[in-house]
């Protein structure tokens, strides 16, 4: 029998495939984080009030913030958890190594995160028509202005910003299977400060890519940490074993 | 050609070695035999051949390379077990598309048909599936995929009896129409006997024996008759098994290299001689257990 000379791309591409289907609730958790989101949203992400003698303004901001901060969610733990265990074993049954696993996991990362951007950018719209549904105009409504180029730009920073959460998840979740200790380890040094400090620390972090005035400079940098993060992923999960 | 050669390969976990200073050389187009008892290294040795583990030391090549991380391998590959997990999302429909996109030599009509005869559900889920329907599923996956390497690890766990005999009788028509390289591993020979070309027996991590299944039938004699007249002629190294009939009759299984003196000597002191079924050799071979179960309720 001849035996088959499989190239990486070919496999990478029937893996993505594979993956499509088998990764379905990928996208129903997307749909619940962003309904839960619209939720939230509905009751105004901030609001403010003013008096001007007998006049009582008061100012409600509706966006699509939630909606931005619960994908970002939700890009981050999908990709803690693309490569576990079952997902591995599910993937050796047929053909793969650890290349081919790693780029598809990317190529369903990125075609994921594109899902999730448009989803993003519809469901900010939605909750303001939601809004004018439930609660009617029964006062003054100032739109922002929505231009072409500015709608590009909402949609860019957004993808980029799924892609770096996701890429942190994907580095982080391959660290946390080395070993238990080690899982115990990230859950108590990176888990522990966000949840019982006041995450100060994350400030110059936060400033590196949302005071980046440039969007090809923000892109760089979006880029350049999760080729990062991949790369160490890949460095990271080099000898594991499928157990 | 040989397809698989290891060298003095080694498999720790923590203290314990899975495998120890294995050697082994399998030819290309075979159906082998891998039997060895609970614990031998059976999995270990498969596994590492599939490359799903890296030995702790000495060297595994497979199809001339290492198998470990290796995308030629793993798509001339297929290791079939009953711990097979699939994704808990897809459907049996949808693992066959899978199956068929990522095999070259996929038959889909053998695939279809063989779901159709054992009755497997299409729209099930991998996991809602009986134990014995997942194993006789593995199996068609196993079969229908036709790789140069078919691997089946105790392949038949949890099917019954019927379902066994109809695995064995389709892989061998399937074999024999495109003859590939099946090893199939079991702690028994008894109903792949049949089926066999070459067995290999594996014991402590070890391979103790790697014959075709004709010189394995030969490999030994069973003698019984008095105790003292046995043990004075039979050298004691060439024992397999031994077991007790009465207090002075006993049963001796020995290599069959018993010169024409000692046969005719054995023959006029009345001791029988007869053949050792392949399946009770193999179990005495790779037996583990020290005596026999009589022993263990002999009052001392």
């Amino acid at each position: 029998m001849s035996l088959s000379h499989p190239d990486l791309w070919s496999v990478v591409n029937k893996q993505f495939k594979y993956k499509w289907m088998s990764y379905k609730s990928v996208f129903q958790g997307l749909m619940i984080a962003q309904i839960i989101a619209m939720v939230f949203s509905l009751f105004g992400v901030a609001s403010s009030s003013m008096g001007f003698g007998f006049i009582d303004l008061n100012i409600q901001y509706i966006t699509g913030d939630f909606v931005f901060f619960f994908t970002c969610l939700w890009a981050f733990f999908i990709s803690v958890a693309l490569d576990r265990n079952e997902n591995r074993l599910a993937d050796q049954i047929f053909v793969t190594n650890s290349w081919s696993r790693h780029l598809a996991n990317v190529v369903f990362i990125v075609i994921a995160n594109m899902i999730g951007t448009i989803t993003v950018v519809t469901a900010s719209f939605f909750v303001k028509m939601i809004h004018i549904w439930i609660f009617g105009i029964d006062g003054f409504i100032f739109f922002g202005e929505y231009t072409l180029p500015g709608m590009l730009i909402f949609f860019i920073i957004t993808f980029f910003y799924l892609i770096l959460f996701s890429s942190l998840g994907y580095l982080i979740g391959s660290i946390m299977r080395q070993g238990k200790l080690i899982k115990f380890g990230v859950v108590l040094f990176v888990g522990g400060p966000l949840i019982f400090t006041d995450n100060s620390y994350l400030i110059p972090l936060f400033q590196f890519f949302g005071d980046e005035s440039s969007v090809i400079w923000f892109i760089l940098k979006i880029l350049l940490t999760s080729m990062l993060a991949i790369g160490l992923t890949t460095l990271v999960s080099r000898r594991l074993e499928v157990q | 050609m040989s397809i698989v050669s290891c060298q003095h390969l080694d498999k720790k976990y923590k203290k314990q070695y899975a495998l120890k200073d294995l050697t082994i050389e399998l030819e290309e187009n075979r159906i082998i035999g891998l039997i060895g008892r609970n614990g031998a290294g059976k999995t270990t040795l498969l596994k590492t051949l599939a490359g799903q583990i890296v030995p702790t030391g000495g060297e595994v090549k497979v199809f001339g390379e290492n198998p470990f991380n290796n995308l030629k391998l793993s798509a001339n590959t297929i290791y079939v077990d009953d711990q097979m997990q699939f994704s808990l999302e897809m459907r049996i429909h949808e693992i066959l598309v899978a199956a068929e996109m990522f095999y070259e030599n996929w038959n889909r009509e053998l695939a279809d048909r063989l779901i159709y005869y054992f009755g497997v559900d299409r729209y099930d889920f991998h996991d809602q599936l009986s134990k014995g329907m997942a194993s006789t599923f593995n199996a068609i996956l196993g079969l229908a995929s036709r790789c140069p390497l078919t691997i089946f690890d105790e392949p038949t766990t949890g099917m019954d009896y019927s379902v066994r005999q109809d695995f064995y009788r389709a892989l061998l028509k399937d074999y024999i129409a495109h003859p590939r390289t099946i090893i199939v591993s079991s702690h028994l020979l008894n109903e792949l006997e049949s089926i066999l070309e070459e067995i290999v027996l594996i014991k402590n991590g070890k391979c103790i024996l790697h014959e075709s299944i004709e010189d394995f039938k030969e490999y030994a004699i069973g003698l019984s008759g008095d105790k003292n007249v046995i043990q004075s002629i039979v050298d004691h190294d060439v024992i397999i098994h031994e077991k007790e009939l009465s207090e002075s009759q006993v049963y001796i299984a020995v290599d069959n290299h018993l010169s024409e003196k000692d046969i005719t000597g054995l023959k006029q002191q009345g001791v029988q001689m007869t053949s050792v079924e392949a399946a009770d050799l193999s179990m005495f071979l790779t037996n583990d257990t020290r005596g026999g179960i009589d022993d263990v309720f002999k009052s001392s």
